[in-house]
């Protein structure tokens, strides 16, 4: 049986029964949502002794935000003919779209799953190959079925042979 | 009525006097940078003509210089809401272009997602048409609630939420990871319960229905030689919808209505949008359950080169019919990437639903139109 | 003994306006506290309603949000537009406030802790709460925007058509307990008359909202279309007493609502405790009907005014008058005298009655279950 008013009483009770069930809110700096292994992060992880400077990244990158520039001499550990002196990506244009994770032929550059790094000069957001060398390698598994394959979730580090398709 | 924007010193018309009321680039409420002046007669509108232009970003020209990969990544941004469907109308385009079919378990995959999106698009849709018709956010923020759950399994699958770029050239980028289907099963169960209670809160409300009912109607035939398509068309009591009429991926294997409203008011552009998510949700239970094994990605070049040709390929976005239409000249960008917005094209019936209603039926009126800003100035 | 010290050096006159100056000055601040903590309420409230939690972080769980917003209004710039009347512009404020605080005068918090004791005392309330709307044209008007002067035209359209059904449902409340003094309705209420008068106080309600330019009236700050209606162009101190005011007035109207209709501070041993638990569930309703429903369209809302309210509201009385000269026949009462309890009790089951009647016979939109039909229909396969 319908009266005038039924539907609003009916919108009524709905907003009641919310008020008293638990928020679905989460109060940021305490407690933070986990993200899926295969996030698109901030940041980037970079395998030097993988890396052999071929700049396929580079040419993948819708941008052109990454910068690399190297000279002939060849590598010690890996085999290759180049040395790395440049590897700058911007990442205040970057749009983490991972076109670049998605081309590397060697497996040496990953995405990360940092999403918090703020900075106060806009210049600083420029991760130079000092920035990669040192930063913890921890990838997404993001294009890379070899790590999804063995679960990884991002708590220890890798090291380079076990992060690639085909050890060194 | 005159064909263009009446003459603010009009004085033929003595006792009229009438006011130019400029619902300006920043509103709280039209969804985006856009502009609409308006010329009221008290509260009745005589007029209103709608400008636009401020969020193009030059998507067709900045598509002739990248290659036919990195341009995926242009079109998540066409409408920012709906990222999968822009997706799949370029590969569609960019398939046929070059030949290509993708396996099957891939169109499955295709069809998961943009139905997904569609989920995903409606309700926030209409919870912002709720919000402008001053509910104070409440429904908007259950069913914003319900949009975050999809979000959280897009990001399960491809890694980010707003701008996918998943879809590629001959399949999709990633496969889905083994616990996508439960997490899947239990949203659309939860989501139903959601649905049920979203009509408790809205639909019967004495209210919404004075404010929406018989209020702005289009006629079918008027719909038709606008080119409306999507929600609004089917509104008008047209029964067209390119998943039927002209089935693309798996759409012709899978069993689902397509609700039709009768006025062509306001009421049933609403009604329309809930029918097909409930029309979604019975979709996606066939898809998970008859989805097949198998390869999701067909191996091509990562610079491909197409054969000299043309070729145009359309979905039934959320909000119409989305196009690409793609010339290749042989070398690894597109000559010419066109793009029929469906948004852009909806949004010329806007004068003739205002006209002659109040001035708080325009903003009503807009959001029932479903317009996406960046859609219209790509 | 303060006042006998002073005695000594002042006339009794000048004591007792001492006294009822400090009396006043202990008043305006427990109110002005009162409605900074209103806007931590209904914030809090409807946040829940929206299944997030709301403001918690300044103070121990958010109390203090009130006072941070009021610091920062107060600290920012001043600004008056070029061409805008200036004096009207910097007075309007004021004219809204002030009548909003007038209306305390004659409250009466217990039976022996009010104010000033006015025969008259619910016709001083509905006189004075008038006021506002000079205030709201005067803010609209000399702002010199067009957002804001449809926001004035409207707002004046709404507080004035909207004041003639608020009367006449008061009217029904002051017949049946034969005075206009505010002590005397709340001692008449020996059943309260929420029960008695179930329509005047549904129309006393929405009267009262649209008064307050509350939801679903509250087209006038209708931040959809008019960006924000007769304060748009108002920042810094004068908006801050702009938007205190709503929530002063709302505290103010849902006091009389609840010494009218829900028996104000009876039972008299607890009677400041019950009149405010009674005052907080009139303010949670209006929380309430905030968070839930949109907004009604102006023609509408003056439709609603006319069509709707005002016959119904004539009728309420006429039918008022003819219960209370049959109950008096019936139970011997002479008229003048209060009525007894059974008397309200029969009047009460008539009266609730006619009302379940009315809203079953009231047209609304029967187009709906057609629809439901057709909503059925599409549930194929989803459950």
């Amino acid at each position: 049986m319908r009266f005038f008013g039924y539907g609003a009483l009916q919108g009524l009770m709905v907003t009641l029964k919310y008020m008293f069930r638990k928020p679905f809110t989460t109060q940021y700096p305490e407690e933070r949502i986990t993200t899926s292994p295969r996030f698109r992060g901030n940041n980037f992880v970079w395998y030097e002794e993988r890396c052999t400077g071929c700049s396929t990244c580079a040419k993948a990158c819708p941008l052109g935000i990454i910068r690399i520039v190297t000279h002939p001499e060849s590598h010690p550990q890996v085999g290759s003919d180049y040395q790395i002196d440049v590897f700058d990506i911007d990442t205040g244009r970057c749009m983490f779209c991972a076109l670049c994770v998605e081309a590397c032929p060697y497996d040496a550059l990953h995405m990360g799953g940092d999403f918090e790094k703020s900075e106060y000069e806009r210049e600083n957001l420029v991760i130079s190959v000092d920035q990669l060398r040192e930063s913890p390698k921890k990838p997404q598994t993001q294009f890379r079925p070899q790590l999804e394959a063995i679960d990884y979730s991002g708590e220890d580090e890798l090291d380079e042979h076990e992060a690639g398709r085909w050890s060194l | 009525m005159k064909d263009d924007f009446m003459d603010i010193n009009d004085k033929s018309n003595p006792g009229m006097e009438t006011v130019l009321l400029n619902l300006g680039p920043q509103h709280p409420s039209t969804h985006g940078v856009f502009r609409l002046r308006t010329l009221l007669d008290g509260e009745e509108v005589i007029d209103v003509e709608p400008i636009f232009g401020y969020l193009h970003r030059g998507s067709s020209k900045l598509a002739e210089e990248r290659s036919y990969t990195q341009v995926i990544t242009l079109t998540d941004r066409l409408d920012y809401l709906a990222g999968m469907s822009n997706n799949l109308a370029y590969i569609n385009a960019l398939e046929k272009l070059c030949g290509v079919e993708p396996p099957i378990r891939a169109s499955y995959l295709r069809v998961i997602m943009v139905e997904l999106m569609r989920i995903a698009s409606h309700l926030m849709g209409i919870g912002f048409l709720i919000n402008d018709l001053g509910a104070w956010v409440t429904p908007l923020m259950h069913m914003f609630r319900e949009r975050e759950k999809i979000l959280d399994l897009f990001e399960m699958v491809c890694g980010a939420r707003v701008t996918f770029s998943y879809m590629r050239l001959g399949g999709v980028s990633h496969d889905i990871p083994d616990q996508f289907k439960g997490e899947l099963n239990t949203f659309l169960n939860d989501l139903t319960t959601k649905i049920q209670e979203y009509e408790n809160l809205i639909i019967g409300n004495e209210i919404i229905i004075s404010r929406m009912k018989g209020v702005a109607k289009l006629s079918g035939e008027r719909a038709i030689n606008s080119s409306v398509t999507g929600p609004n068309l089917r509104a008008s009591g047209v029964d067209w919808d390119l998943r039927k009429s002209d089935p693309y991926e798996i759409y012709a294997q899978l069993e689902f209505d397509v609700p039709k409203g009768e006025n062509g008011d306001n009421w049933d552009r609403m009604i329309v949008r809930i029918e097909e998510m409930k029309q979604s949700i019975y979709i996606l239970r066939q898809c998970i359950e008859s989805i097949p094994t198998g390869e999701t990605r067909v191996e091509t070049d990562f610079f491909v080169r197409p054969p000299v040709g043309e070729a145009y390929g359309m979905v039934e976005a959320p909000k119409g019919e989305l196009g690409f239409y793609l010339v290749s000249d042989g070398t690894i960008a597109p000559y010419r990437c066109g793009i029929r917005s469906p948004s852009f094209i909806n949004l010329t019936v806007l004068r003739e639903l205002c006209v002659g209603w109040k001035l708080a039926d325009i903003i009503v009126n807009f959001g029932t139109l479903d317009i996406n800003v960046g859609e219209v100035d790509r | 003994m303060q006042i006998e010290v002073l005695g000594l050096f002042l006339s009794e006159q000048t004591v007792s306006h001492v006294m009822m100056a400090i009396k006043i000055f202990v008043l305006i601040n427990i109110l002005l506290i009162i409605t900074t903590m209103l806007t931590y309420a209904e914030r809090r409230i409807v946040a829940r309603m929206q299944n997030r939690i709301g403001p918690n972080r300044v103070g121990p769980f958010g109390v203090l949000q009130g006072f941070a917003d009021l610091v920062k209004l107060v600290t920012k710039e001043d600004l008056i537009p070029s061409n805008a009347d200036k004096i009207i512009f910097s007075l309007a404020p004021i004219m809204i406030m002030a009548p909003a605080l007038m209306m305390f005068a004659v409250m009466p918090f217990s039976p022996n802790l009010v104010l000033a004791d006015l025969d008259i005392g619910i016709f001083y309330v509905i006189a004075i709460a008038s006021l506002g709307s000079l205030g709201v044209f005067a803010a609209g008007w000399a702002s010199n925007s067009k957002y804001s002067l449809y926001g004035a035209v409207r707002g004046v359209a709404q507080l004035i058509s909207y004041e003639i059904p608020l009367v006449l449902s008061v009217t029904a409340v002051v017949l049946l307990a034969g005075s206009l003094n505010l002590q005397d309705i709340v001692g008449a209420q020996k059943l309260p008359f929420i029960f008695v008068q179930p329509l005047a106080f549904v129309i006393t309600l929405f009267a009262v909202a649209a008064e307050l330019n509350r939801t679903p009236f509250d087209l006038n700050e209708a931040d959809s279309e008019i960006v924000a209606g007769f304060h748009t162009e108002y920042s810094g101190t004068k908006f801050a007493l702009i938007y205190g005011t709503e929530f002063l007035a709302a505290f103010g109207w849902s006091l009389v609502i609840a010494l009218l209709f829900l028996g104000g501070w009876n039972p008299s041993f607890g009677g400041l405790f019950f009149l405010m638990i009674k005052t907080g569930s009139i303010l949670f309703l209006f929380f309430w009907f905030r968070g839930t429903w949109p907004r009604v369209r102006i023609d509408q809302i003056l439709a609603i005014a006319w069509k709707l309210m005002f016959p119904i509201a004539t009728v309420n009385i006429l039918i008022t008058g003819a219960q209370i000269l049959f109950v008096q026949q019936v139970f011997g009462i002479f008229p003048g005298e209060a009525l007894s309890i059974q008397a309200l009790s029969v009047i009460s089951v008539m009266n609730i009655g006619l009302f379940v009647l009315l809203l079953f016979i009231l047209p609304f939109n029967k187009g709906l279950s057609e629809f439901e039909n057709q909503m059925r229909v599409h549930q194929k396969g989803i459950e």
